[in-house]
């Protein structure tokens, strides 16, 4: 059974401590000391570290708008609100277009479900192909695939392509209303990897409910297959939602997973993506994640870029979207996979 | 009252009332209350923010400088500091609003932040905008930069 590190230590306090040990000699001896921070323009960012350009730069698109007809618990299409609508695939284009004209670089092209877990992708690979020649780059949510799309997606030349993946089927149908096994996600996951899209699965850690039950399947489940980087999520009650008064796993259980995360991903960066509860919970969740190994973090509390320092890291700052870290910030032929491997 | 507007959108509009000062970047109000200042952050500053999730200030006894932070904020849209329209001493700080800064979106003028005993009252508010002109000459400024990065989504 492994421990976390304990609530005191997982603080700002710049030592690691020893239950923590093994997945940050882990990270140290499988990567450099650089650690990747990510703060894209959807919010303004500002910390005495970092402060990011608020000029849209990296922007996401949602190909519904906001509606998704899974009307999932913890969501309830608010997520979709606060993306850029481009409902169809002139409107998309169009969005890209702008953006290059402003100099922003990137695109993440997402969307609502179909009550059967699918994103209304496929008649948007043509647009996403054209993205690409602007020079964009180019990530989008998946949802479940089919061949085709995942092929298409390949071809339409995306950057990365990103999927979550659930553990267990009770979750599945509970939170997401879908009535699917959780190997339906595997299969998606591996249609997108042998396709050839660089494929960045994203847990949300305390998905049931705020309950930490199907994650070490969903891990196991994504150990099986060539992925690019890995992204932590972890559940944000949103208001007006079923989930609004749910209390999120705390700290400590996360730490756990970061720790069983980098065990079981030597040789991939591990990154903690956007979604997480703010304040003092997410402190300790940012200090418990550099302290676990992890490669990077979205959006980091105030205090942890120097905590990085502290611990002997150099901090990198991005506003990308962290799941592009493999390209991001080494160069665009996988070299930080290369780099991992050595 | 100013009522600032954009787009077609019925959240975009904003009631900033023209006896207030304000911090021009960072939205945060002051009310002048005999001796004292009282500060929140305004309409367009909550609509900008979104949701707000968490909120931390300094202590009540902590010395703040104008254009310097007294706090910081963390929402939907926005991670940062508060920065205060003045200099002074904090007094009282809301703690009701601080473990619940939600209630900022509620009722952005009523559920204040804090509230401060200015060291330099006048000299601070010279440059504040205030009254009904100073405020249309702020507010399409900021609504024209907010349009120009994208961020204004009214239509």
């Amino acid at each position: 059974m492994q421990q976390v590190c304990p609530k005191m230590q997982a603080s700002l306090d710049p030592v690691i401590p020893a239950s923590c040990k093994p997945a940050w000699e882990k990270a140290r001896a499988n990567f450099d000391n650089r650690v990747f921070f990510y703060a894209p323009s959807i919010k303004r960012y500002e910390t005495a570290a970092y402060q990011n350009s608020s000029h849209p730069f990296f922007i996401p698109v949602s190909v519904t708008g906001g509606s998704c007809q899974l009307k999932c618990e913890h969501c309830r299409g608010k997520i979709l609100k606060a993306m850029h609508a481009a409902r169809t695939p002139a409107q998309l284009l169009q969005t890209g277009e702008q953006l290059a004209r402003r100099g922003g670089e990137g695109i993440l092209v997402s969307g609502g479900s179909r009550l059967d877990g699918t994103v209304p992708l496929i008649n948007y690979l043509e647009a996403i192909r054209a993205l690409k020649k602007l020079g964009l780059k180019v990530a989008v949510h998946t949802g479940l695939v089919d061949e085709r799309l995942a092929y298409g997606l390949a071809e339409a030349g995306v950057d990365a392509a990103m999927l979550d993946i659930i553990g267990l089927d009770e979750t599945i149908e509970s939170v997401y209303h879908l009535n699917v096994a959780a190997t339906e996600f595997e299969k998606s996951l591996k249609l997108l990897c042998q396709s050839g899209v660089k494929t960045s699965p994203h847990l949300v850690l305390g998905l049931d409910f705020g309950s930490i039950k199907g994650e070490p399947q969903a891990l196991a489940m994504i150990s099986d297959h060539d992925i690019w980087s890995l992204v932590l999520v972890v559940i944000t009650p949103q208001p007006e939602t079923p989930m609004a008064e749910v209390v999120p796993p705390r700290p400590a259980a996360l730490g756990k997973l970061f720790i069983k995360a980098r065990g079981m991903f030597p040789r991939v960066p591990i990154l903690l993506g956007c979604a997480r509860p703010a304040g003092d919970h997410k402190t300790e969740t940012d200090a418990l994640a550099l302290k676990s190994g992890l490669n990077g973090i979205a959006y980091p509390a105030e205090g942890i870029a120097e905590l990085a320092v502290q611990l002997g890291l150099k901090p990198k700052f991005s506003e990308h979207c962290c799941s592009l870290i493999f390209q991001d910030e080494i160069n665009d032929d996988g070299a930080f996979k290369q780099l991992a491997s050595r | 009252m100013v009522l600032i507007s954009a787009g077609t959108k019925e959240d975009c509009r904003w009631e900033l009332p023209d006896d207030l000062y304000y911090h021009k970047k960072d939205h945060i109000w002051a009310r002048v209350e005999g001796n004292l200042v009282r500060m929140g952050l305004d309409a367009f500053g909550q609509w900008a923010a979104g949701t707000l999730a968490q909120m931390r200030t300094f202590p009540a006894g902590r010395a703040i400088r104008k254009g310097h932070a007294f706090g910081n904020l963390e929402s939907g849209k926005f991670i940062g500091p508060m920065r205060s329209p003045v200099s002074g001493k904090i007094l009282e700080v809301n703690t009701e609003v601080v473990a619940n800064p939600s209630m900022v979106n509620e009722d952005n003028y009523g559920n204040w932040i804090v509230l401060v005993e200015p060291s330099s009252l006048e000299e601070d508010l010279a440059d504040l905008p205030s009254g009904e002109t100073a405020i249309q000459e702020w507010m399409a400024a900021e609504l024209q930069e907010f349009k120009d990065k994208d961020l204004l989504n009214c239509d």
